[in-house]
Formats: C-alpha cells, sequence, structure tokens
C-alpha cells in the first residue's frame, strides 16, 4: 500500500470544459509541498477534486490516498480517511455554531473510524487551546460559523478546524491571502506546530513570503491545468522575480 | 365552484341543537352560526381568504360532530415535554379528570358547558369577537355546534407563574369533526403563559376545527404558543383570536408540523396604544399535505408594533401556503408592521404560496414584507461533508439551523426547546427517509 497522495494524470473538467489536463502528484507522509501559478491554472479545481466538490467531472486519471482511491468516496469518507481542504472561501453557516460544528465534525469522523465520541469537557479543553494558539478569542467559537467572521479570521478559523482535527494530509488553498502580517506568521507557526512524520501539507499560494515561514519540500507550478514546472524551495524565489511569463506559452 | 354545501356539516341542525346546553341567547347565536355557515358553505378557492387551501377531504367524506368520549388516561405525548398546568379537551369536550387539579392562585378555569348552562352573560359576549361570522365561516360551523370547551381566567395583576397548556385531544375511529373552543380572560395588568396542543390519532381519518379566543385587560402580557401535532390523515382548521389592549404584550409562535390539511389562522386586533405583539412560526410539511398559516393584523390604535416570522420546510408533493394580511386604520399612526415568510424546498416537487397583503390607510407608518424561497445550500453541505460529516447529518444540521433561527425567539424557555425537540423530530423523520 503506497502512502500518502498520489494524482496520477488526472483530467478534470466542469460542463464539458477542460480545467484539469493530466495533472500528476505525490506527495508523501511528512512532506510540505507548495503549489504556485497564474490565476485560473486549476489550483482551486484540484483541491476541490481531491477533497469530493460535486460539480466537476473526472474523465480520466486517479487519485488515491493511503492507497485508498478516494474518487470513489463521498467527501465525509475522505475527511474520515484523514484528508483536509482549508477552502480559499470558508462559507458562512448561520444557525450553527463554531464548536457545534467542530464538535460535530470530530465525533463523525471518530465513528467513521470506529472510535468512540470524545468527551465534551475534553473536546472543549482541546479546542480551547487550539484556539488560543491561533489568538482567536472565545466568544468566536460561540459565533454562528463564519458568519460576519472578517476574511483574516475565517482563514484562521480554518486554521483552527485543522489543528483539531488533526488530518494526515491538508490542503490549505491560499490561505495565506488576505491575511495581516501578524496573522500570516501566526497561520504559519500553527502549521509548522503541526508537522509531523505522518502528516503532510499540499500548499497552495501566490506568495513567497508563506514559504519562508512554511519552508518547503518540493514546489510545483500548476499552470493551464498542468504541473508545468517542479523544484526546490528555491523555485519560488524565483518565480517571485520572474513570474509566470514563462509558462504563458502553455496557457494557449 | 361557488358553493360547496354546508348541508351535510348541518344535517338535522334546529333538532340536535335544542338538545345542547344553554338558554336562549346561546340557542340564538347558534342559529345565526348556522345560517352564516350555510350561506357561505365550506370555504373554497374562490373565497379570497381560502384561496390556496381546499378542505378535501371535507368535500368529499361526510364527517359527523365527534361524539362525547370517556378516556382513561391521556395518551403518553400527548401534551407537550415542560411542567405545565393541563387542561385537557377530549374531543373538544372539557375533561376535568384529565386536567391538572388545583391551580395557582387567581386562576380558574371552568367548562364552556357550565358557563353556557348558567347563562354567563359574559363569557358569551367574548365569544366569538362579535360574531364576524361572514368572516370566517369555518368559526361560523363551531359556533353552530357550540357546545363545550374550557373557560380560562386569570385575575387582575395576577403573574401565572406556571405554564398552562390546553391540549385538544382527538379520539375515535369514524371520520368525525371535534370543535375545541377555549376562551382565555387576563385581567388588566395579569400575565400567562399559554400552549395550546392539538393532536390525535396517527393515521385515523379525522377533522379538527377549533376556536380560541383570547381577552387581554390593560397591560396584560400574554404568551401564547401553538403547536399543531395532529396526525397525517387528519384535517385541522383553528382561528384565534387576540385583541391587544393599550401597553398590553402579545407574544405568539406557531408550529405546525401535523396533518394532511392544516391551517391554523390568527388575528390581531391592535386596539389600545402602545400595544405589541410578535407572532412567529414555523412549519414542516411532506407527502401530499397541505399547512397554511394566515394572519390577519389589524392596526387601529397608533403607536402599535407587530413583528411576523415564519418559516417552512417543505418536502415531497406538500404545499405551504403564507397569507399574511396587515391593515392600519386611519388614524393608527406610528406603527410598525413587519413580516417575514422564508420557506426552504427540499424537492422540486413541493409548492409555496405566499400572499402578503398591506392595507394602508394612515400615513405616518413603518410596515414592510419580505419572502424567500430556497434549497439546502450545495456550498454549505460540501464544507461540512469535507469535515468528516455525513450527508444526510448535514442536511440535517443546515434545516435545524434554518428553523432554530425563528425557534430562538420563542422567549419561553421551556417551550422553546420542547418546540425544539418536536421540530428536531420532524427532521429526524426526515432524514430516516433518505
Ligand atoms: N463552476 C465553474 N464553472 C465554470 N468554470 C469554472 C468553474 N470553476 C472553475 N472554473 C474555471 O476553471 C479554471 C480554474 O479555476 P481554479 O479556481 O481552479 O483556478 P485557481 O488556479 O485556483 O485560480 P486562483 O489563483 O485565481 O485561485 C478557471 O478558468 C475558472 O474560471
Ligand atoms: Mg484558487
Amino acid at each position: 500500500m503506497s502512502k500518502g497522495l498520489i494524482v496520477t494524470d488526472l483530467h478534470v473538467s466542469i460542463e464539458d470544459k477542460e480545467i484539469l489536463k493530466g495533472v500528476t502528484l505525490a506527495v508523501e507522509p511528512g512532506k510540505v509541498h507548495a503549489i504556485m501559478g497564474p490565476n485560473g491554472g486549476g489550483k482551486s479545481t484540484l483541491a476541490h477534486v481531491i477533497s469530493g466538490r460535486p460539480g466537476y467531472t473526472v474523465t480520466g486519471g486517479s487519485v488515491s490516498f493511503d492507497g485508498h482511491d478516494v474518487l470513489e468516496m463521498e467527501p465525509e469518507e475522505r475527511a474520515a480517511l484523514g484528508l483536509f481542504l482549508a477552502f480559499q472561501y470558508p462559507v458562512e453557516i448561520p444557525g450553527v455554531t463554531n464548536t457545534t460544528f467542530l464538535k460535530t465534525a470530530v465525533n463523525a469522523q471518530r465513528k467513521a473510524r470506529g472510535e468512540a465520541e470524545m468527551d465534551p469537557m475534553a473536546f472543549l479543553r482541546l479546542l480551547r487551546e487550539k484556539a488560543k494558539l491561533l489568538y482567536l478569542p472565545d466568544d468566536m467559537l460561540k459565533r454562528p460559523l463564519n458568519v460576519g467572521f472578517s476574511g483574516g479570521e475565517k482563514k484562521r478559523n480554518e486554521m483552527l478546524q485543522m489543528a483539531v482535527l488533526a488530518p494526515k494530509l491538508a490542503i490549505l488553498d491560499e490561505t495565506d491571502s488576505g491575511l495581516d502580517i501578524d496573522a500570516l506568521r501566526i497561520v504559519a507557526e500553527g502549521v509548522n506546530a503541526q508537522r509531523a512524520p505522518d502528516r503532510s501539507f499540499l500548499v497552495i499560494t501566490h506568495y513567497q513570503r508563506l514559504l519562508d515561514y512554511i519552508v518547503p519540500d518540493v514546489v510545483h507550478v500548476l499552470a493551464d491545468g498542468r504541473i508545468v514546472e517542479t523544484g526546490g524551495p528555491d523555485l519560488a524565489k524565483q518565480l517571485e522575480k520572474t513570474g509566470y511569463a514563462e509558462y504563458a506559452g502553455t496557457a494557449a | 365552484m361557488n358553493h360547496i354545501s354546508a348541508a351535510p356539516f348541518l344535517e338535522d341542525h334546529a333538532h340536535l341543537a335544542a338538545a345542547l346546553p344553554g338558554g336562549g341567547p346561546v340557542a340564538a347565536l347558534r342559529a345565526a352560526a348556522a345560517a352564516a355557515f350555510r350561506d357561505q358553505g365550506l370555504p373554497h378557492g374562490k373565497v379570497e381568504a381560502w384561496r390556496y387551501t381546499r378542505l378535501k377531504d371535507l368535500e368529499s367524506t361526510s364527517f359527523g360532530r365527534a361524539a362525547p368520549a370517556v378516556v382513561a388516561a391521556a395518551p403518553r405525548g400527548a401534551g407537550l415535554a415542560v411542567e405545565a398546568v393541563r387542561i385537557v379537551l377530549v374531543n373538544g369536550r372539557y375533561a376535568e379528570h384529565l386536567s391538572t387539579p388545583g391551580l395557582p392562585a387567581g386562576v380558574t378555569v371552568k367548562s364552556l358547558c357550565a358557563c353556557l348552562e348558567a347563562g354567563d352573560a359574559e363569557v358569551l359576549a367574548a365569544l366569538d369577537g362579535g360574531a364576524d361570522f361572514a368572516q370566517a365561516p369555518m368559526a361560523a360551523l363551531a359556533s353552530a355546534w357550540l357546545e363545550d370547551g374550557a373557560v380560562l381566567s386569570v385575575d387582575a395583576a395576577v403573574a401565572v407563574a406556571p405554564i398552562v397548556e390546553v391540549v385538544a385531544l382527538a379520539v375515535g375511529d369514524t371520520p368525525a369533526m371535534s370543535f375545541p373552543r377555549l376562551l382565555v380572560r387576563l385581567g388588566a395588568g395579569a400575565s400567562l403563559t399559554l400552549v395550546e396542543t392539538f393532536t390525535g390519532p396517527a393515521e385515523g381519518v379525522y377533522a379538527v376545527n377549533a376556536v380560541s379566543e383570547m381577552v387581554l385587560g390593560a397591560g396584560a402580557a400574554l404568551k401564547h404558543y401553538v403547536l399543531q401535532a395532529e396526525g397525517k390523515a387528519a384535517t385541522h382548521v383553528s382561528l384565534g383570536r387576540c385583541a391587544v389592549p393599550e401597553n398590553g404584550r402579545y407574544e405568539g409562535f406557531v408550529l405546525q408540523l401535523g396533518g394532511k390539511t392544516a391551517r391554523h389562522e390568527m388575528r390581531l386586533k391592535m386596539v389600545g396604544a402602545g400595544g405589541e405583539a410578535q407572532l412567529n412560526g414555523a412549519y414542516g410539511v411532506r407527502g401530499e399535505a397541505v399547512c397554511d398559516t394566515t394572519t390577519v393584523v389589524d392596526h387601529i390604535a397608533p403607536e402599535t408594533t407587530t413583528d411576523q416570522v415564519f418559516k417552512g420546510i417543505l418536502d415531497g408533493r406538500s404545499k405551504g401556503v403564507y397569507q399574511g394580511r396587515v391593515q392600519v386604520w386611519r388614524d393608527a399612526q406610528r406603527i410598525v408592521g413587519n413580516q417575514l415568510h422564508k420557506a426552504l424546498l427540499l424537492s422540486r416537487a413541493a409548492e409555496v404560496d405566499c400572499k402578503p397583503e398591506l392595507e394602508i390607510y394612515a400615513d405616518d407608518v413603518k410596515c414592510s414584507h419580505g419572502a424567500t424561497v430556497g434549497e439546502l445550500d450545495g456550498d454549505q453541505l460540501f464544507y461540512l461533508q469535507a469535515r468528516g460529516i455525513d450527508a444526510v447529518t448535514a442536511r440535517a444540521l443546515l434545516m435545524r439551523a434554518f428553523i432554530g433561527e425563528v425557534l430562538d425567539t420563542i422567549s419561553d424557555e421551556a417551550v422553546r426547546a420542547a418546540f425544539a425537540a418536536r421540530a428536531d423530530a420532524w427532521l429526524d423523520a426526515e432524514g430516516a427517509k433518505r
């Protein structure tokens, strides 16, 4: 059984328009991969397809995680396997408090894995401890999920969910966008604190700055539905200077 | 179809009504009511106030008057799961042995039958809010057979601590119509939390035609919570009326979860300056059922405020109706009247009819109405699923959130929790089905 995330020649369309045109990528446990690339290149599409968002048609290729064919699974089953997506645009859900939501999610995942429900007091302790690390005030835990949260608060709330759910693979879709300098550091520290030999990250970002804090093992460039370049941390630094002009030809 | 004959419901009326309790004035009221119902016939689509809801079972099946029934004990779960003083009506008749013995100081409960027999003119005058039978055909039918019910009175300045629940229980296994009748009188400055619960056989065909009258003294405050939990083959028609006096407070909530054809109508008259009313509600309807909530709010006095929020969840081929009429009389300046209806459709085959009506004859008013119809949000569902919450639970969570927003406006904590539990049970049946 091959560990980690393996994406092989993935082709994805939305309403007959091909968005991903053969993406191949492997993220081993414990590694941090970054994906950069121009707007509209397909980064969020890749993240959504891996996590099971409806509305995409996979026309070819495969995605496996720890040996499971995830494309055959419901989003909640993928989550129970340990996949986590920090949304580029977190969704507001009025009438469901942050705490209720997270407690339901934690227990749903535990149930799916055949584990007992978490003790409510232990859950609250865990929640408060993680919220504190992200400098999220307690009252945000009682508020309806993401409702009225500022852009930066929503992103930090995604990180709180990640910290509490402790996934095996976290995909961060532009979690750094919209964060002020301090929040960026807090989020990056949060991610670094979670780095572990059995946990990997796929960090989608437009900015080298985040990668100064979360130093990746591998950097990919995704443009026009394809991985057009793969390299080490230096690749991100080079892109900062040259932009994506070099890959523009492939976008035709 | 301009007239659906009233005859089957008034068969042998003159003769049978003669055996009912009370003297000449009561008999005159019955006769006037019967004549009004005979004139109008059964309500139908050509009648504006009944445009969306046809009482199909009443048109096709002959419903006799529900007979008196002796019930040894109220079935489990008939009442609301709250600590309460209970008044039980079985097939519309006051059942003293099922009702809570001993009442809080300042509270009296009598059977309406006894009041009619004693010739209580005050009670008789309070019934039927001036007998506007021309505007209330089904209430006219109920008064044509006026026989029994409960009369609940609270002395002036008494704040009743316990919740008082009136359970209208329908029993029997033949299609029959009962007429639960309630008269509530609050003295000046009194306050009461009242629950009206309607329930009956889960599967049996029966009809309920209820009328509740609430009379408030100056500055009185009434919390009036209605739970319509009839069986799934029932026809339920109820009319509530309340005049909110000077500085009076009315907080109403109507939760409708049962019935095959159900209509609850609430009429509020804001008759005194400084009166405030909130009238909210929620409903769940599925299968082929029809659920109608109709409100008529009259701002008669200046400086009165009314606020209405209703939310419905519809599934299957069901139909939800909300008709909200707000009338502002010429002298009713500086009033506020808001209403909002939001429906959540779980099925494309379900139907919502929403009819707000504003009639304003004063010039210094703040009135608004809004209506939305939506489906469960796919982005919200995916967000929950992506965190590991299965689709059924995620849907239930979103539906609970939708309904929860309006349930949260119930100020009595115990009733709020009990109503939420009833709504949850309805939603769980929803999830289990999928
Ligand atoms: N629901 C949709 N319907 C039609 N086209 C879509 C839809 N979702 C995405 N696309 C298109 O797919 C392409 C890839 O979009 P995607 O969001 O994956 O890009 P991205 O790399 O994440 O961009 P950004 O850096 O701006 O976030 C874009 O051209 C976009 O317009
Ligand atoms: Mg994107």
